[in-house]
């Protein structure tokens, strides 16, 4: 599965379009981590935990984007763009989505 | 002592903002210089904000690339923004937070194309968005784009 | 492939402006205090005017849960009563206004009006007095409090304080607000602005040259309190707690003396013995000074 945020794969063919793909997942983060943050927040700095936990859930968007374009029959996916929005108080959603395409 | 107890919150505060004004000095100062070496590393990952490659005539082969990095202001830091939100004006205390938050982060997707072989990173995007939590100031910014790596 | 490349920019200079975080920061601190300073007095300002409009019932009812009514034939209180009745002059109190005097075994050399018309007379005030001429004096001057609604004024100033400083830091205004309404001060330690204080004055004496037909004898309070001041010296302790909550006693005799010669009230006269029901708490601790002599 070939996946680029632009409108073509360089050196490839689009030969069939499939539409939009997308992947998303809602996390929430421990209260231990909350803790472990607010702590931070008075010498400030990388949250090395956040970091983590929300490129992990980024990858399980773009996975579940991926096995949607599997199902689909495609093996790329162009235009691919990210979206984090915060849905609660201590949740949040990344979303991911691309169109699904047929390449040679 | 009862003085001393009646004004323990602000003493708190001050001792708060002391430790948050030194810790977060030096992280500044540590954190650019890192900055600095990296990117002098990764200089020759060539980043485009243009959506197709300069030289469309070379074969290459494509992959998604991205940096992320979460940051959390210092308290020191807050204190001032929540001071300039009253005054207005530039809030000087986030512009450096953000900064080296946004240079992490391309640093970052540069690394990612450099260990997949790759020397340009198109169509890059940024985001930004604040970190949802309970009493926790911290924002999420990310850098992705679409690595190239030339085809012999 | 080779003729692009990333210059490398002065990125700092650009996009941080940050050179001086600590001035900036102290610069605004500055700056909100002194918003803070400015909205304070504002509102202290505010409710001291518009305390003055609360009907006296309602200072009336916050006293009650300070004071309780005295058995109106207790002794002294009952005197105390009836002079302090007999200092409200032909043109009497403002409609609505009531007096009620209080009187303490506290051995402290004071006298205080606060809300509701309540006057407290202390042991230690009778004991540094030696006539009843005296004594009117500083029941007339604490009338006189009342009838300008200062009690009511302070408290409105106070809770304005406390308001803002609790605003500011929980634990301040708390400790603001304990101050003020505290068990200690029960209300009686309000302060009252020097212009207060000098109008009392005025309004006291001239109710006394009424009374008695001249002024002698008023300032002896005031004479005894800056005899045990000066004997005090310096040591801020001992220093009585009247001086601390009063303007300078000089200033306050110099000016009751100017005014006596502006309305030619006589500074001579027989002086009026103490009411037998006061001049017995002298006898019973056998004071024997005899104060301003």
């Amino acid at each position: 599965m070939i996946l680029t945020n632009i409108e073509v794969i360089p050196g490839k063919r689009v030969v069939r379009h499939l539409g939009l793909v997308q992947g998303s997942t809602v996390r929430a983060k421990n209260v231990g981590r909350d803790i472990m943050a607010s702590l931070k927040n008075i010498v400030g700095g990388e949250l090395k935990g956040y970091t983590e936990l929300l490129n992990e859930a980024r990858e399980e968007a773009t996975e579940r984007m991926v096995r949607q374009a599997q199902v689909a029959g495609a093996n790329a996916i162009l235009n691919v763009r990210f979206s984090t929005s915060s849905i609660t108080q201590g949740a949040a959603e990344l979303f991911a989505y691309g169109t699904a395409v047929v390449v040679e | 002592m009862q003085t001393f107890l009646a004004f323990a919150d602000l003493i708190v505060f001050a001792v708060l903002l002391l430790v948050g004004y030194i810790a977060g000095r030096i992280a500044e100062k540590v954190h650019y210089a890192s900055i600095r070496k990296r990117e002098k590393l990764f200089e020759r990952v060539t980043v485009f904000s243009s959506r197709f490659p300069p030289t469309v005539s070379q074969p290459f082969q494509a992959t998604l690339v991205c940096g992320s990095v979460v940051v959390s202001q210092d308290y020191f830091k807050a204190v001032a923004a929540g001071l300039y939100s009253i005054f207005g004006g530039r809030v000087r205390s986030y512009e450096s937070l953000l900064d080296r938050a946004r240079r992490e982060s391309v640093l970052r997707m540069k690394h990612a194309a450099m260990r997949k072989g790759a020397s340009m990173i198109v169509n890059v995007k940024f985001q930004t968005s604040q970190v949802p939590g309970r009493g926790v100031g911290a924002v999420e910014l990310i850098a992705y784009g679409t690595a190239l790596r030339p085809v012999a | 492939m080779s003729d692009w490349s990333n210059p490398r920019l002065p990125q700092e200079e650009i996009n941080v402006g940050e050179s001086r975080p600590l001035l900036s920061f102290f610069v605004m601190v500055a700056g909100l205090g002194a918003l803070i300073l400015a909205c304070a007095l504002l509102l202290m300002l505010f409710a001291q005017a518009i305390a003055a409009w609360l009907p006296f019932s309602a200072e009336q009812a916050v006293a009650a849960r300070f004071f309780k009514a005295p058995d109106p034939a207790a002794e002294p209180e009952a005197t105390l009563q009836k002079l302090a009745e007999s200092l409200v002059g032909p043109q009497g109190l403002p409609a609505g206004m009531r007096l009620q005097v209080h009187y303490s075994a506290l051995p402290v050399a004071n006298a205080s009006a606060t809300v509701g018309g309540n006057i407290t007379i202390y042991r230690g005030l009778v004991e540094a007095i030696d006539s009843e001429n005296a004594l009117a004096m500083v029941l007339a001057h604490e009338i006189a409090h009342i009838r300008h609604r200062d009690p009511v004024r302070s408290l409105g100033r106070g809770m304005a304080l406390a308001v803002v400083m609790s605003a500011v830091s929980a634990g301040a205004g708390s400790a603001a607000a304990d101050w003020l309404l505290g068990s200690a001060g029960k209300l009686t330690v309000l302060r009252f602005s020097r212009t207060q204080e000098a109008r009392a004055d005025a309004d006291a004496l001239a109710a006394v040259a009424q009374r008695y037909g001249h002024v002698a004898g008023a300032g002896t309070f005031f004479q005894e309190m800056q005899r045990r001041a000066s004997e005090a010296g310096r040591a801020a302790e001992s220093v009585p707690v009247f001086m601390r909550t009063h303007p300078a006693t000089d200033d306050r005799l110099y000016r009751m003396e100017l005014l006596a010669a502006e309305r030619r009230w006589a500074t001579e006269g027989p002086l009026t013995p103490l009411p037998p029901a006061l001049q017995a708490i002298r006898d019973a601790r056998g004071v024997k000074v005899q104060p301003g002599g």
